[in-house]
């Protein structure tokens, strides 16, 4: 077996973290009849979202997840995320 | 979506990944007993997690997997002679036991101890249940067997159903937590209650022109999903309105996702059923299929014709089907337009096998767009990552670090007051 080292790749932010995050909060708002249109992060999950949907950026379409734009809030911690 | 590095750590098995690694802590169901039915039989040839091995029963009928290749100078062990009690290589006659013993190097001289410093690469094997199960992770490190309600019942009432994949093992897992894709790509199959049927109850099976059809009380394709995390996994709830008293009551189904690759969703009434979706490598999967009885003798015929493989009808003799991406998968666009079926695809397992193996050898989440109807799916994902990175910092994998119900898993469905909590169907005592 090969010895378990710390692996770098941790490091980066996790986009499936925010992803069921944001998932359980646009369900919250819908059962307050609410409907929010924007997903807050921080700078550097911003960028891995980005980096992982060049394509769509490339094609000129504005960043989404789950539907909600996505937009930097540098107030918000690595894995912190709003929506409204 | 996943980032590409998140869509690596999830997907990759080999024994260099990290995902590799942790799923090595966990019994894996590698093989039915009946692939090996004799002692002394022809030795079978599995791949698990990247890892080419043979398996045999020996002269007292225990199992063996070992890697195929012969410690020797690498030939096939598949070729070897299987008598007293061993594999014998049939290139220079060394002779390796179940447990990797090297039990003579013949070629060598009288004075060699040559076999006694050498063992051969060998797992730890169990047989239960009608399977045979193999962990590959560190010695002496072997966590709780998962025995799930099936795995302590006569031979006659579980059926188990094989097949092999050609996609990686996470897509072919998503397939069977994903409780909305069943109001589509299965709408043919699992029909709402209707006038005709309605006195049967849900859960039970209604003949319809010759097709055996599964039903449910309601045509809601909007379900509401709610999500509970657990030791081993979590469980979650698809919420409908039903067809009748939707003002008083909903529709419930429950379904367990149990680390690794284990998916318990709702059965039929006195029956239970599971899949697990077992990686043979980064771009193949063997998914199982329990289906069982608690009672009575299951009948395995109408469960093959169900689930659409019949072996040597829809099976070939590796466990594939025969269809593949070079004829769309067999799609027949006559009985779409006819409206005797949605997707075209014959049987309901071979419907998800399609979309899985349609998707690619290994799907690149960069590039997908999940729906909050996603939400087991993305909690899957979520806690697989989350187990793995408490891994790689030297805690056990999640649902190896405190012991686990198996036994008392079952995915259910039910209706219930409407004001009631979605954990009352199904929830473990």
């Amino acid at each position: 077996m090969p010895s378990l080292q710390p692996d770098t790749r941790w490091q980066a932010p996790s986009v499936a973290r925010a992803l069921d995050e944001a998932r359980a909060r646009i369900s919250d708002a819908w059962d307050r009849d609410e409907r929010p249109q924007y997903l807050l992060c921080n700078t550097d999950l911003y960028e891995a979202v980005a980096t992982s949907k060049r394509r769509e950026t490339d094609a000129g379409r504005p960043l989404r997840l789950l539907g909600l734009l996505v937009v930097r809030e540098p107030r918000l911690g690595a894995s912190e995320i709003e929506v409204r | 979506m996943l980032t590409r590095e998140e869509n690596d750590l999830l997907c990759r098995v080999g024994s260099d990944q990290p995902m590799g690694q942790m799923l090595r802590r966990y019994w894996l169901p590698a093989m039915m007993s009946t692939e090996l039915p004799e002692r002394d039989g022809a030795p079978k040839r599995l791949r698990l997690l990247g890892e080419d091995l043979v398996a045999f029963r020996d002269s007292n009928g225990t199992v063996g997997i070992l890697d195929e290749n012969c410690p020797h100078r690498g030939a096939s062990l598949v070729l070897a002679r299987n008598e007293d009690c061993a594999l014998r290589c049939v290139y220079h006659g060394w002779k390796i036991a179940a447990d990797g013993t090297v039990l003579e190097t013949p070629a060598e001289p009288e004075e060699s101890d040559f076999s006694t410093r050498l063992k051969a690469i060998a797992y730890v094997v169990r047989e239960q249940g009608g399977v045979i199960w193999v962990y590959m992770g560190p010695p002496g490190q072997e966590p709780q067997f998962p025995s799930f309600a099936w795995t302590d019942l006569p031979a006659s009432h579980v059926s188990i159903i094989k097949v092999e994949n050609q996609c990686n093992w996470v897509q072919a897992l998503e397939g069977v937590i994903d409780s909305a894709h069943i109001s589509f790509l299965h709408s043919s199959e699992i029909a709402p209650v209707t006038s005709e049927n309605s006195a049967l109850g849900d859960g039970n099976t209604y003949q319809k022109g010759g097709e055996v059809v599964l039903h449910a009380p309601s045509r809601d394709r909007r379900p509401r999903f709610e999500v509970e995390d657990t030791s081993y996994g979590f469980w979650y709830s698809a919420i409908r309105r039903p067809i009748v008293n939707e003002d008083t009551t909903k529709y419930v189904r429950t379904t367990h996702f149990v680390a690794p690759f284990w998916g318990l969703f709702p059965p039929p009434r006195g029956t239970g059923n599971m899949q697990a979706f077992v990686p043979i490598d980064d771009t193949h999967t063997i998914f199982f299929y329990f289906q069982y009885q608690f009672e009575t003798p299951v009948d395995r015929e109408w469960m093959q014709k169900i689930a659409g493989t019949v072996p040597g009808v829809q099976l070939d003799e590796g466990f594939r089907i025969r269809h593949g991406r070079q004829d769309n998968w067999g799609q027949n666009r006559d009985i779409m337009r006819g409206g005797r079926s949605f997707s075209g695809i014959d049987g309901i397992n071979v419907q998800d096998f399609v979309m899985q193996e349609s998707m690619g050898p290994m799907y690149d989440r960069t590039k997908e767009h999940l729906g909050v109807s996603d939400v087991a799916v993305i909690r899957m994902r979520r806690v697989m990552l989350d187990s793995l990175r408490r891994f790689q910092q030297g805690e056990p994998p999640i649902g190896l670090a405190e012991p686990v119900p198996y036994g008392k898993l079952s995915g259910s469905d039910g209706l219930i007051p409407i004001e009631s909590p979605w954990q009352m169907v199904g929830a473990v005592r």
